[in-house]
């Protein structure tokens, strides 16, 4: 996963997006990828997209997409705060879930809903943060 | 008597006057000291030489700094005068400029009003054909009423083919980064295009939300100006899937 990261962000530095990579590698306990959109230093909307490109999940803009709040029945809105996931539909099943990077901590849900299975796509930062902000609006 | 300027002591002969021997003793003595002297002399006047060799040297010097100082002044001067012209050009471009910009908001002005006399003259115009319609209609055996019934036509109707404000494309194939981020771009910098979103990505394929200021014609005026060459697949009015392939430019 975190070559899968890295890879993606090689591509945003080869598209001009990215100047700093080599600074900001190798912070213990950071994503590379919250540092870098915290000094807004890549678009989220970029690394959302070279993530999905580089892992073969879905893209998924979320402006004006309102969530349904039953799904946070199933995803704890801490968890979906803390890890910068937003549910967006639950088929059969299959919940699909909008994440900010490739790899959130879903335990929770997978402990206790083990039939379930997780639909990553992959969202601008930004767009989940506000996307769970229009919970109930 | 000792004589001046030597340590020589002169002694009385026995008969007037002093040793003939002493005297002799004390002419050489002074004798070698004029002839030191007159080294001396010589290599003063050597120097002195030297010196005023120098000095006609740095006078000479002296005066060619003062002819480049004085270039320098003139040239400075010029540069001065120059800057003095140039920016009193632009002064007065800007003057001029500014004096066009003031005379085409006038026209602007002047046009909007002529606008505005027009709209009022078609208003007052068509309130008096309404006025002068019904009794000629009414001689006429269809109902009158009948294109006022009408409640859609106080809307102005699209015209055909055209859509807006929202079109949506459905992109592809994309392999690369900057392969999306370049055909946003390219939809970005269109005409009366005013927001470009990407919807989603998956399976080499972008659906792309495209946002008009005027309704446009699908093809003619967002597919045919990107610098792609794209097969086009229509789906409906505001729908379209394309199959792009950048166009080669030439270097």
């Amino acid at each position: 996963m975190i070559a899968t990261v890295e890879a993606a962000l090689e591509d945003l530095r080869h598209a001009g997006l990215l100047a700093l990579l080599d600074v900001l590698t190798g912070r213990p306990g950071e994503r590379a990828e919250d540092v870098l959109l915290d000094l807004k230093l890549v678009d989220d909307h970029a690394l959302a997209l070279a993530l999905s490109l580089r892992s073969g999940r879905p893209f998924r803009g979320l402006r004006d997409v309102s969530p349904d709040h039953r799904l946070f029945l199933y995803l704890p809105l801490h968890v979906a705060q803390r890890e910068r996931v937003c549910p967006l539909r639950l088929d059969d099943g299959r919940l699909t879930v909008a994440s900010a990077y490739l790899d959130p901590d879903l335990s929770p849900v997978r402990e206790r809903f083990p039939s379930f299975e997780l639909d990553l796509v992959v969202s601008p930062r930004a767009e989940v943060l506000e996307a769970l902000r229009r919970i109930g609006v | 008597m000792p004589a001046a300027g030597s340590h020589h002591v002169l002694r009385r002969a026995l008969i007037g006057g002093y040793r003939v021997a002493d005297v002799e003793v004390a002419l050489a003595e002074l004798r070698f000291a004029l002839a030191h002297l007159e080294l001396e002399l010589q290599a003063a006047a050597r120097a002195s030489s030297a010196s005023e060799q120098i000095l006609a040297q740095l006078r000479r010097e002296l005066a060619e700094a003062n002819e480049r100082a004085g270039a320098a002044d003139a040239a400075l001067n010029d540069a001065r005068r120059e800057r003095d012209e140039v920016a009193e050009s632009a002064r007065r471009s800007v003057a001029a400029a500014e004096e066009e910009a003031l005379a085409s908001r006038a026209r602007a002005a002047d046009a909007l009003r002529f606008r505005d006399e027009l709209s009022q003259t078609l208003s007052r115009l068509a309130e008096q054909l309404r006025t002068v319609v019904p009794p000629a209609a009414a001689e006429e055996p269809l109902p009158p009423a009948a294109p006022v019934a009408d409640p859609v036509s106080a809307s102005p109707p699209r015209p055909a083919g055209l859509v807006g404000p929202l079109v949506e494309l459905d992109a592809g194939p994309f392999h690369e980064l900057t392969e999306v981020m370049s055909f946003e771009r390219a939809l970005r910098e269109l005409p009366n295009v005013t927001d470009v979103y990407l919807r989603t990505f998956e399976d080499d394929r972008a659906r792309v939300e495209v946002t008009v200021g005027q309704p446009v014609r699908l093809v003619e005026d967002i597919v045919a100006r990107l610098p792609y060459s794209t097969d086009v697949t229509p789906s409906d009015d505001a729908h379209a899937t394309l199959d792009v392939q950048p166009l080669v430019r030439p270097a």
